[in-house]
């Protein structure tokens, strides 16, 4: 595997193991109770014992690997698939505005800014950019509120 | 002889026009809900309930029957078509049918996915008519036990489906239950996991969790594309049908797939909260059986492994002609290529 596939491995576990721990500790004021009666706190600390033994086992495979050499520097990897990283973080900020907005402003006021910003990520600019984000809304606003009469939340402001 | 009769009377209410036109209003209405995300059959019933009210009772009960299958059936095209199942039960539709719409083949994935649904769903409603109840009896006798052992097995065999790691295998499923279990216990009422926050009492439902998984994974991955222009190609209603050969490899899957589900339908017992718990460990169950039967195959990469859904139509022992789609196919050479 290449250096990028090994170091997102190692992230990964990691997140994970820290994930596991929070779990224990969360769950360490729970009953656990027995195999013939199980408690509220028989699952939570079983899977979280069996993450964070996993991400350990997943740690020590891949510190293995590198050390038998199966970590390369050249090229990529035919398992990898290269992530545009910039576009991501954009969108989940975009998704994090969103979730602002519409507490703040309501969920048609949301979706026109989180519908401009996503098209703006996506290269779309001038008239269409402006179509998108409000026709998006606008027929939401049809199908959702007029014609199945769910109303669409509305934020604290408006 | 009574019941036959009741069953012919039955039928030939239901086969009047104005009950046929009902259906078919119900089946539309159902099929375009069930294609909004998050709104499965029964918020489609739901919202549409208000419609039977002035309908005669028989004419109400096809109505919802219809939307209810149209609905069920409305989830699977948007994950063939974007990749963005819409609804719980169509996850398992996007591991190959978005792969066909990659391929061109997005008409005969749809057309594929109804044709099965109607098989299955008449199936079903076969087998209830005449087979409900002895098989209820035996599925009253399901108890904790038997529930924990399926969905163990679904879990394990979909330990198979998701990556050669076995270790990543089992953590990804870990990560899965863990937020599963978030919220409140149902056997002692005690609050699991929640870190006091309000809002992870009722739990971490399924809908956004799919929204999340599928749509932001494909909003993300379509952005490597945006440079790409789609091109026009001519489209016949032929090349939008499956073919023979592919109706014919359908058919072993759709038949299995309706027995299958018939008797899993049976089990007694809260259907979503099974659902919300476990996942859909039964129908990836059985989607590993089908794909060790060499009838489909699973591409766990998504849309860069081009080569690997060839593959899948050299199995069906066709070449395609020239696909319908052909930015489709063009984006996956570019991407595989990278």
């Amino acid at each position: 595997m290449s250096q990028t596939v090994f170091r997102a491995r190692v992230i990964t576990a990691l997140v994970l193991l820290v994930l596991g721990i929070v779990v224990l500790w969360q769950s360490r004021d729970l009953p656990f109770g027995t195999l013939n009666r199980m408690q509220a706190g028989f699952f939570p600390i079983l899977f979280g014992c069996l993450m964070s033994g996993l991400s350990l086992a997943m740690l020590c495979n891949l510190y293995r690997s590198r050390k038998n050499g199966a970590v390369t520097d050249d090229g990529s990897h035919e398992d990898e698939e290269p992530v545009h990283l910039r576009g991501a973080l954009a969108f989940i900020a975009i998704f994090v505005l969103f979730v602002l907005v519409t507490n703040a402003f309501g969920f048609l006021a949301a979706s026109v800014v989180a519908m401009a910003a996503a098209g703006y990520v996506m290269g779309l600019r001038n008239w269409r950019l402006a179509v998108l984000s409000v026709g998006t809304a606008a027929v939401i606003w049809i199908i959702f509120d007029v014609w199945l009469g769910l109303s669409l939340p509305h934020g604290a402001w408006l | 002889m009574t019941g036959i009769e009741e069953i012919l009377n039955g039928f030939a209410s239901a086969l009047s026009l104005t009950n046929l036109l009902v259906c078919l209003a119900g089946v539309a209405l159902g099929t375009l809900v069930g294609v909004l995300p998050g709104l499965g059959p029964v918020g489609a019933i739901s919202m549409l309930l208000p419609l039977t009210f002035s309908m005669e009772p028989v004419s109400a009960l096809i109505l919802v029957a219809g939307v209810y299958f149209g609905g069920m059936y409305g989830g699977s095209t948007t994950s063939i078509l974007v990749n963005v199942p819409g609804e719980a039960a169509s996850v398992v539709t996007t591991l190959d049918g978005y792969k066909m719409t990659q391929k061109g083949r997005a008409g005969a994935a749809l057309a594929i996915s109804a044709i099965g649904s109607f098989i299955a769903g008449t199936i079903g409603m076969v087998l209830l008519t005449f087979l409900a109840p002895p098989i209820a009896r035996m599925a009253i006798k399901f108890g904790p036990p038997e529930y924990f052992a399926i969905v163990l097995a679904g879990l394990l065999i979909l330990s198979r489906l998701t990556d050669k790691s076995l270790i990543r295998s089992y953590l990804l499923i870990s990560v899965g239950v863990v937020i599963a279990l978030v919220g409140i216990d149902p056997s002692s009422g005690m609050l699991r996991l929640t870190f006091d926050s309000p809002w992870l009492v009722d739990g971490v439902d399924f809908i956004p969790i799919i929204m999340g998984l599928y749509g932001l994974a494909e909003v993300i991955g379509s952005l490597e594309q945006v440079h790409l222009k789609p091109e026009k190609t001519d489209l016949s209603l032929k090349k939008l049908l499956p073919t023979r050969t592919e109706m014919k490899r359908s058919t072993g899957p759709i038949v299995r797939g309706g027995l299958l589900g018939f008797f899993m339908g049976l089990l007694p017992g809260p259907a979503k909260d099974r659902r919300k718990r476990w996942g859909e460990a039964p129908f990836f169950s059985f989607f590993h059986l089908e794909k060790s039967r060499d009838i489909i195959t699973i591409n766990e990469a998504g849309r860069k492994q081009h080569d690997q859904t060839s593959h899948l139509y050299d199995k069906l022992g066709q070449r395609l002609s020239p696909l319908p789609c052909q930015s489709g196919e063009k984006r996956a050479n570019e991407s595989g290529s990278r």
